[in-house]
């Protein structure tokens, strides 16, 4: 049909899903469009579908949205086929050209920028910064570090919840006309907080108040709220009370207010403490997909101990440590300036059979409380450790590479005391 | 099932109206200005039935002092539902949003309250209004007046106050009569008059308690006290805290209004003024 294998795969799987249950038929056509779909045509029509389902319990129109649905996928096919038949080329050059343009439009775009920041507590002594960095459209930027060393200070001060004990913070695209004023920028940015506060209303009605304080027209209240639920899930869920949602849910339903509205700046701070493995993978990937959408781009700032899945999506790293900056840049250029190799790795050997049997070749063993860290020289490569653990009769079963991850960071530091 | 389906109706319109509020005005929809009103508009459907319109004879008037403890109770009551209303519109968080914006809450919420506030004494304004009809002219008023004035908390009434039999009868009739019009109270002129927990230890004393005469001596000063209500003199009124409360109350609601908006800004806008407020005292010291 379109030529390729995997998307009849999935496109029957669908139809079988519409043709057995209408609802869980809409959620998958939904995830099939943002896969497949060449234009957003189709996109918001599934969407549109997916809403209005939940609603509708007269059979005749729900058969009505069957067939509406199965013509959508078959849109959706139809269009696949004549691009991967070269049919339409010039559409093709046309989203090369937008793609490369987003790129570099986001990339010049400077959502916020911070100028030797600090911020001291005159009670407990601490100082965070002085720190400078730049958040721009479409980058997502991490924040790490241990627990009670600046990261919600930091946070907090950017989105103007703390004055400034010195340096700056602009908004250079967001405050348009006469001066600076919090209120007005604050229009742009979308924050969710480590403690989530109650929505003491419907939750319906929470996110509409939000959307039109955010000065959106009543249509477009009435297109965020409706975009937003059907993105995240949370159709289902609109009629029970805050106390009624389980944690992830409340998370995703502060998501969904921090970005109503469209903000230019999202900042987000622990939102996957309280989630399982999956939803982290899910909201992460959704905080990507909108960090990076072609028509709202958004500079996203989020802090977490989650480290790896956090690494996966984020451009950049901020690592603090007691309110200093440890390390800060791009993402893949961790570990570029180090002088040894980390490795982590979990065996049941103690820690002196170990050293025993691998100690000579490597620079360094130690355990973390979890796994053991083993320093080696640079010479020292991933399948190298693998070999040397597997010539050492050492059982393992796990062991990886940090040296160029997040992780690292903490494991150098730790050794360190301070630079990374 | 026709009033089952038009309160259904009425529902689902009330909702949508909220619902076209909540898009096209938030602030005023956070006030939940619509709701107050509403909620007002019952109590005084309520209310209206057991308030006095019009009286005609001056035994059915309320004394004064207690329409003006019911009035005060009212206004009190009103005070703590306005502070739950306050309460419920602080718990839905604004953020930070510009001033201009508060200005709503201010004029929303004013208007709410002081709409609240005054309720109490319209109502207590429309019973001085039916006392200062009643049906008994100014003169007769006097009359009765300076003829209660001679009575001052006795409860026995011997025979000697009176110069002869004549004049004791006319007294005892005349007493009947205001005891009867003011507070519908009926003794027997021939025998013992009524309260039995009275006794007099006089041979041929007039047991009456002094309860009637200054119930009636109230009733007079209520009567008096509404026909001056509107005249802007300095004899003593006891319903003048009620004309005086009207100012009071524009001040009182715009103190809510006012409250309301300070509390709506997040705490910690208030923190971040002052820090940037103090490091700039701190360099202009230095």
């Amino acid at each position: 049909m379109s030529g390729s294998p995997q998307i009849d795969v999935d496109a029957n799987a669908v139809r079988r899903s519409i043709a057995a249950d209408v609802r869980a038929g809409s959620a998958a056509l939904v995830e099939f469009s943002r896969r497949y779909a060449r234009t957003p045509e189709y996109k918001n029509a599934a969407l549109a579908m997916k809403v209005s389902v939940p609603n509708i319990e007269d059979p005749v129109v729900l058969e009505d949205l069957r067939n509406r649905m199965t013509n959508i996928l078959d849109g959706i096919l139809g269009d696949c086929a004549r691009e991967d038949a070269g049919v339409d080329d010039e559409l093709r050059a046309k989203k090369r050209l937008f793609a490369r343009f987003r790129k570099e439009s986001s990339k010049q775009e400077t959502i916020c920028r911070v100028e030797q920041l600090q911020k001291r507590f005159r009670r407990s002594g601490f100082v965070m910064g002085p720190i400078s960095f730049g958040l721009r459209a479409g980058e997502i930027t991490a924040l790490i570090g241990e627990n009670a060393h600046g990261k919600t200070t930091l946070l907090r001060t950017v989105i103007g919840e703390y004055a400034t004990s010195s340096g700056s913070v602009a908004f250079p695209s967001l405050s348009h006309g006469r001066g600076f004023h919090w209120a007005a920028v604050k229009q742009y940015i979308g924050y969710l907080p480590q403690k989530l506060p109650d929505w003491r209303v419907s939750l319906a009605d929470t996110m509409y108040f939000q959307a039109a304080l955010r000065g959106l027209s009543p249509a477009e209240t009435e297109m965020q709220v409706q975009y937003l639920v059907a993105r995240l899930d949370l159709a289902e869920h609109m009629t029970k009370r805050w106390s009624e949602l389980s944690g992830g849910f409340q998370l995703r339903f502060a998501l969904a207010q921090a970005l109503v509205g469209r903000p230019r700046l999202l900042v987000l701070d622990e939102p996957l403490a309280s989630l399982d493995p999956k939803a982290q993978a899910a909201l992460l990937w959704d905080i990507r997909h909108l960090a990076k959408s072609a028509h709202s781009s958004m500079a996203v700032l989020i802090s977490s101990q989650v480290l790896d899945p956090l690494e996966a999506i984020s451009d950049n790293v901020i690592f603090l440590r007691n309110g200093t900056v440890v390390y800060q840049g791009p993402t893949g250029a961790i570990g570029a300036e180090r002088t040894s190799n980390l490795y982590e790795c979990d065996t049941s050997l103690s820690l002196s059979a170990l050293q025993e049997r691998i100690g000579h070749h490597v620079q360094d063993i130690r355990h973390n409380g979890v796994y053991y860290i083993i320093r080696t020289s640079l010479a020292v490569s991933y399948p190298d450790m693998l070999q040397l653990l597997k010539e050492a009769n050492v059982e393992f079963t796990h062991c990886r590479d940090i040296g160029r991850k997040a992780m690292g960071l903490f494991e150098q530091t730790d050794r360190r005391g301070g630079k990374a | 099932m026709i009033g089952r389906e038009r309160g259904v109706l009425i529902r689902r319109l009330f909702r949508r109206f909220d619902h076209w509020l909540l898009l096209r005005a938030p602030i005023l929809w956070r006030t939940r200005l619509l709701h107050c009103l509403l909620l007002l508009c019952l109590l005084i459907l309520a209310k209206s039935p057991f308030v006095q319109t019009s009286i005609s004879l001056p035994s059915g008037i309320l004394p004064g002092n207690i329409i003006l403890t019911t009035c005060w109770l009212q206004v009190s009551g009103v005070v703590v539902v306005l502070g739950l209303w306050v309460r419920s519109i602080l718990r839905k968080p604004v953020g930070e949003i510009a001033l201009r914006r508060h200005v709503v809450t201010v004029v929303a919420v004013g208007v709410g309250s002081y709409l609240w506030l005054v309720t109490p004494s319209l109502f207590a304004y429309v019973e001085i209004n039916a006392i200062k009809g009643v049906d008994l002219s100014d003169r007769e008023l006097q009359a009765d007046v300076e003829f209660l004035g001679l009575y001052k908390g006795w409860d026995c009434i011997p025979p000697s106050v009176w110069k002869d039999e004549r004049e004791f009868q006319r007294k005892l009739e005349q007493l009947h009569e205001v005891l009867d019009r003011y507070v519908g109270y009926k003794f027997d002129l021939k025998t013992e008059p009524s309260p039995s927990y009275i006794s007099c230890d006089q041979q041929g004393s007039l047991a009456i308690s002094s309860y009637y005469i200054s119930s009636s001596k109230e009733k007079t000063t209520a009567i008096q006290d509404a026909r001056r209500f509107w005249v802007q003199d300095n004899s003593p009124n006891q319903f003048s805290s009620i004309r005086k409360s009207f100012s009071w109350f524009i001040a009182i609601a715009l103190g809510f209004g006012v409250l309301t908006a300070i509390f709506s800004y997040p705490t910690y806008v208030w923190g971040r003024t002052f820090s940037v407020a103090a490091s700039r005292l701190r360099t202009y010291r230095l």
